[in-house]
């Protein structure tokens, strides 16, 4: 027959990990703090079966006083929150850091090409033939670059506790940030300046982006909502394990 | 269930924690059963509450912490560091202004 209070004690421990999972804090400190906590528990617990109480009751006390779940994630939450710099200013966090993280993707891309212009230029007779076949798709690696910004750009969205509404209003400006970066300053082995186009459409001429812009701009909102499937997935597993 | 009365403590549990970890070296249960004892019971909150100011405070480098295997079980120790120790004076400093500043308005004597 099963303990009911130890079923009480594992689901309890799923649920704060779950909700710390939920709100975005690291998966190595909500282990780290699971483990302190079940230390505490099952000290707490120990004390009260010495004072004379019964193992289940002595469980189910020791659950009361460790708190309830959503308080003691909340407090793990709001904690963390307050030592990012995110969490402290979620509204800077907005406009600069999705800004900022879409520049360093541009830096990042253009000393790769640049690298990659400068070997491919200079030491050719060297590669073999099949490294200048791959040459056309080089377009593709501005979003390989902007795709991992984005990933480490989400990272920092929950710390911040900012509304969904928010949270997706910073995944399409950082999307506007990228597009307009790379359509407008291209990286030197870009081919026929999409940048010049891009320039064009702000100085209110015709605008032209080339395809591979649009389809690397929406990367981000796959990648953003692959996180938050990510994460989803991980507490509903959790969930699904406390039912059993 | 116990209540926690997280607005009116704000600051409070950095300062108990700071306190009793300048004292000796603790680990967390060994921390709450501290403060409830030497305040007699007046102060009750989720003693799981406590560990995210630890966290926090380790951050700071206001205290620092070591990993022990006790009896099978992980344990982190505390201990308030140099920081940490000029940190407290300041925060002892401010709250007992503030409480004498709060026994004047209440007009009862500041112990």
């Amino acid at each position: 027959m099963p303990d009911k209070s130890t079923d009480a004690m594992k689901a309890y421990f799923i649920e704060l990990k779950s909700r710390m999972r939920r709100q975005g804090l690291p998966v190595s400190y909500v282990k780290k703090s699971s483990c302190e906590l079940l230390d505490h528990y099952q000290s707490l617990k120990e004390e009260l079966v010495q004072d004379g109480q019964r193992p289940e009751q002595a469980q189910q006390q020791a659950l009361e006083q460790l708190g309830r779940a959503d308080e003691v994630a909340s407090a793990y939450v709001s904690a963390l929150r307050q030592q990012r710099l995110a969490g402290r200013y979620p509204y800077l966090f907005f406009p600069v850091l999705p800004a900022l993280f879409a520049f360093a993707a541009w830096i990042l891309c253009f000393f790769i090409s640049f690298i990659l212009y400068y070997v491919l230029n200079n030491y050719h007779f060297t590669l073999p033939s099949e490294w200048h076949a791959l040459i056309p798709y080089q377009a593709g690696l501005k979003w390989l670059c902007f795709g991992g910004m984005a990933w480490i750009t989400y990272g920092r969205i929950y710390q911040t506790g900012l509304s969904q509404r928010w949270q997706w209003i910073t995944v399409a400006f950082f999307s506007v940030c990228m597009l307009l970066l790379f359509s407008w300053v291209s990286p030197p082995l870009d081919g026929p300046g999409s940048g010049v186009f891009m320039l064009g459409w702000l100085l209110g001429k015709p605008a032209y982006i080339q395809y591979w812009d649009w389809i690397g701009a929406c990367i981000p909102i796959a990648l953003y909502l692959l996180h938050q499937a990510v994460v989803i997935r991980e507490s509903k597993r959790e969930r699904i394990l406390t039912a059993i | 269930m116990r209540k926690s009365n997280p607005n009116f403590l704000n600051g409070v549990p950095e300062l108990l924690v700071l306190t009793f970890l300048s004292r000796e070296e603790m680990y967390g249960y060994q921390l709450v059963k501290a403060v409830q004892i030497r305040s007699e019971q007046a102060l009750s909150f989720g003693e799981g509450s406590i560990y995210p100011v630890l966290h926090s405070l380790v951050n700071r480098k206001l205290i620092n912490s070591r990993v022990e295997i006790v009896n099978g079980r992980q344990r982190t120790y505390y201990k308030t560091t140099v920081k940490g120790k000029k940190e407290l004076e300041r925060m002892q400093g401010d709250w007992q202004q503030v409480a004498r500043g709060i026994s004047k308005a209440l007009g009862v004597a500041h112990a």
